[in-house]
């Protein structure tokens, strides 16, 4: 096959798998949004919960001596809590997709273009990868794209850096 | 009741934030990018915190904060970063912008609203 024909056969290829990208997130989108309103109403349940309980015991008197429902309501609480901080992993991953795409999308476009005609352009690529590089959120989705695609300069690639990213997730500090 | 400006171009991140913040008590206002929070702050909208991601369509929240310190009335308004940037360099640009403080995703919803009790009281 000529060297434009695969290149055009590549650029296809790759459209494909970003349309697919695209589909798969936006199928998920919907069940996604019925959960957090799912968890939205859950969170307005047990504030109903606490408020009927307050209405008839003293808040004080809940505090010390708490009885099943008051354990049920907090343990109920705790899960939720959690259920918020894990659902933040779907934003995450739609995040990261989005950059995939258009690292992908723009891929393709110049191959396709260079189809068509045969200039040498090296610093296109380089362009992209560091769009995409720049635009990725975590320090360990940017080292896999360096062992996997690195730099002209060669791959700076420490582990520890993106250990202490993973650990610093939740953290907070004041300035 | 204490008004809050929760910035994020993701409805989920939104949702979430607002699930947490109205389970405390608080009055939620909400804004998509940067853009729109500031249309908010310029149109008078007064609030006692933002809370804002840093990637955003448009205007991220790095320039918002900037655009927000520059405000005569948000210049006393605590300013919250809330992102998935853990960079200390991005950090770093966060407060010299005049950030408040920064919380990387995703969040405990305790941590952050003891965060926040701690800010506004």
């Amino acid at each position: 096959m000529p060297q434009t024909a695969q290149t055009s056969e590549a650029a296809q290829a790759i459209a494909a798998a970003v349309a697919q990208i695209e589909l798969a997130v936006r199928e998920v989108q919907h069940p996604v949004e019925e959960l957090g309103l799912l968890i939205d109403q859950m969170s307005s349940g047990l504030g109903v919960l606490r408020t009927a309980r307050r209405r008839s015991v003293n808040p004080d008197v809940v505090a010390v001596f708490p009885d099943d429902l008051d354990r049920a309501v907090e343990k109920l609480q705790k899960q939720l809590n959690g259920s918020i901080t894990q659902l933040q992993f779907y934003d995450r991953l739609v995040q990261h997709l989005k950059h995939v795409q258009d690292f992908l999308s723009g891929t393709a476009g110049e191959l396709a273009s260079r189809s068509t005609r045969d200039a040498e352009q090296a610093d296109v690529w380089g362009g992209l990868r560091e769009k995409f590089r720049t635009r990725l959120i975590t320090q360990a989705q940017r080292q896999l794209l360096d062992a996997l695609l690195p730099p002209p300069e060669g791959a700076d690639l420490d582990s520890a850096q993106a250990r202490s990213e993973c650990a610093a997730q939740g953290s907070v500090e004041l300035f | 009741m204490t008004r809050i400006l929760a910035v994020d171009d993701s409805p989920s991140m939104r949702q979430m934030v607002g699930v947490t913040l109205k389970s405390a008590g608080y009055e939620v206002l909400e804004a998509c990018d940067g853009q729109e929070a500031l249309n908010l702050a310029k149109g008078q909208a007064a609030v006692d915190l933002v809370i804002t991601d840093v990637n955003m369509p448009n205007m991220d929240g790095i320039t918002l904060v900037r655009e927000l310190r520059a405000l005569p009335h948000y210049r006393g308004v605590p300013l919250l970063v809330l992102t998935t940037e853990a960079s200390a360099e991005k950090k770093m640009e966060g407060k010299a912008a005049g950030a408040t403080g920064w919380v990387v995703k995703p969040f405990s919803p305790d941590r952050l609203l003891a965060t926040i009790a701690r800010i506004v009281a």
